[in-house]
């Protein structure tokens, strides 16, 4: 504002010399406002015995309490989540993923001796039942009869 | 959990929906359906075949399902009387729904709605000609 002003009749090093000792001035009044301002805060923090009040320290803590606060504590916080996060995949028991090894055991549902029972149904004849022999009598005049190695089916692979 | 799947293949809600869609297939298209969850000994398809012919009298009739997870391998086998409902076409189109949710990691869903697919391409009008 000063240079502005006097700006065509003041020669320019002198110009400069009045522009920084105004922002000289204004700088340190500006940290003068300020230590002003917030003196009252640092009033009380001189000294140990000065506290304010309900600022209670209380009694110090063992180191064996320090590391079980900051240590243990902490710990068993992470351990709980993991436990609460996995349980239910643990739970669930082995999951297939394509390219994982299979070491599982091999089974096979509706094994020869074993079979899943269908619980009755249309199809339910003696004829497809299980154990059953051959197709015989009437039904053989509407199906033909089954020879070995006349199956069929397709492979594939992912 | 881990890379190593020790014991049981299937969870007891997955076996039990494998054993449904094995029991509803057999109810609705007089094909006997059997799973076998296993590593294969030699050739895959031939073993598969001696499973499938292990079934013994039902054979001729029963449709069998061969998953080799550890190879990635799928063998559907079909017996002979099986076969006129279960053809190649149709076990193909279940061959590919099954792969498409093994792909996915979906074992048992994979293999229970592959049986679906057998199952209702199996569907066929009885005709015992008793009367």
């Amino acid at each position: 504002m000063i240079s502005s002003r006097h700006g065509q009749l003041l020669p320019g090093r002198e110009r400069r010399a009045v522009r920084a000792g105004a922002r000289t001035l204004a700088v340190s009044a500006i940290v003068l406002a300020a230590a002003v301002v917030t003196s009252p805060a640092y009033a009380e923090t001189v000294g140990d015995d000065k506290r304010d009040d309900g600022d209670d320290p209380g009694a110090s803590i063992s180191t064996l309490e320090v590391i079980g606060v900051f240590g243990v504590i902490p710990i068993a916080a992470f351990a709980l989540i993991w436990l609460v996060v996995s349980l239910p995949s643990m739970m669930r028991g082995p999951r297939y993923r394509p390219g994982q090894n299979w070491t599982a055991q091999s089974q096979w549902i509706g094994a020869p001796g074993a079979e899943v029972s269908s619980g009755g149904g249309a199809y339910d004849t003696p004829a497809l039942g299980k154990g059953a022999p051959a197709l015989s009598g009437r039904v053989l005049e509407t199906e033909p009869p089954a020879t070995p190695g006349d199956g069929g089916g397709t492979s594939a692979r992912w | 959990m881990g890379p190593v799947l020790a014991g049981e293949a299937f969870s007891e809600r997955q076996r039990g929906e494998i054993i449904r869609a094995i029991q509803l297939g057999q109810r609705a298209s007089g094909v006997q359906f059997s799973v076998y969850v296993g590593a294969a000994e030699g050739p895959p398809r031939p073993y598969a075949m001696r499973r499938h012919a292990e079934l013994g009298a039902s054979a001729p009739d029963s449709v069998l399902v061969f998953v080799d997870p550890a190879a990635r391998n799928l063998e559907i086998v079909s017996g002979a009387r099986a076969r006129r409902w279960v053809n190649d076409r149709a076990a193909g189109l279940a061959a590919a729904t099954m792969t498409s949710a093994f792909a996915a990691g979906n074992l048992a869903g994979g293999i229970a709605s592959g049986i679906n697919v057998l199952a209702e391409h199996a569907r066929h009008p009885q005709s015992l000609h008793t009367g």
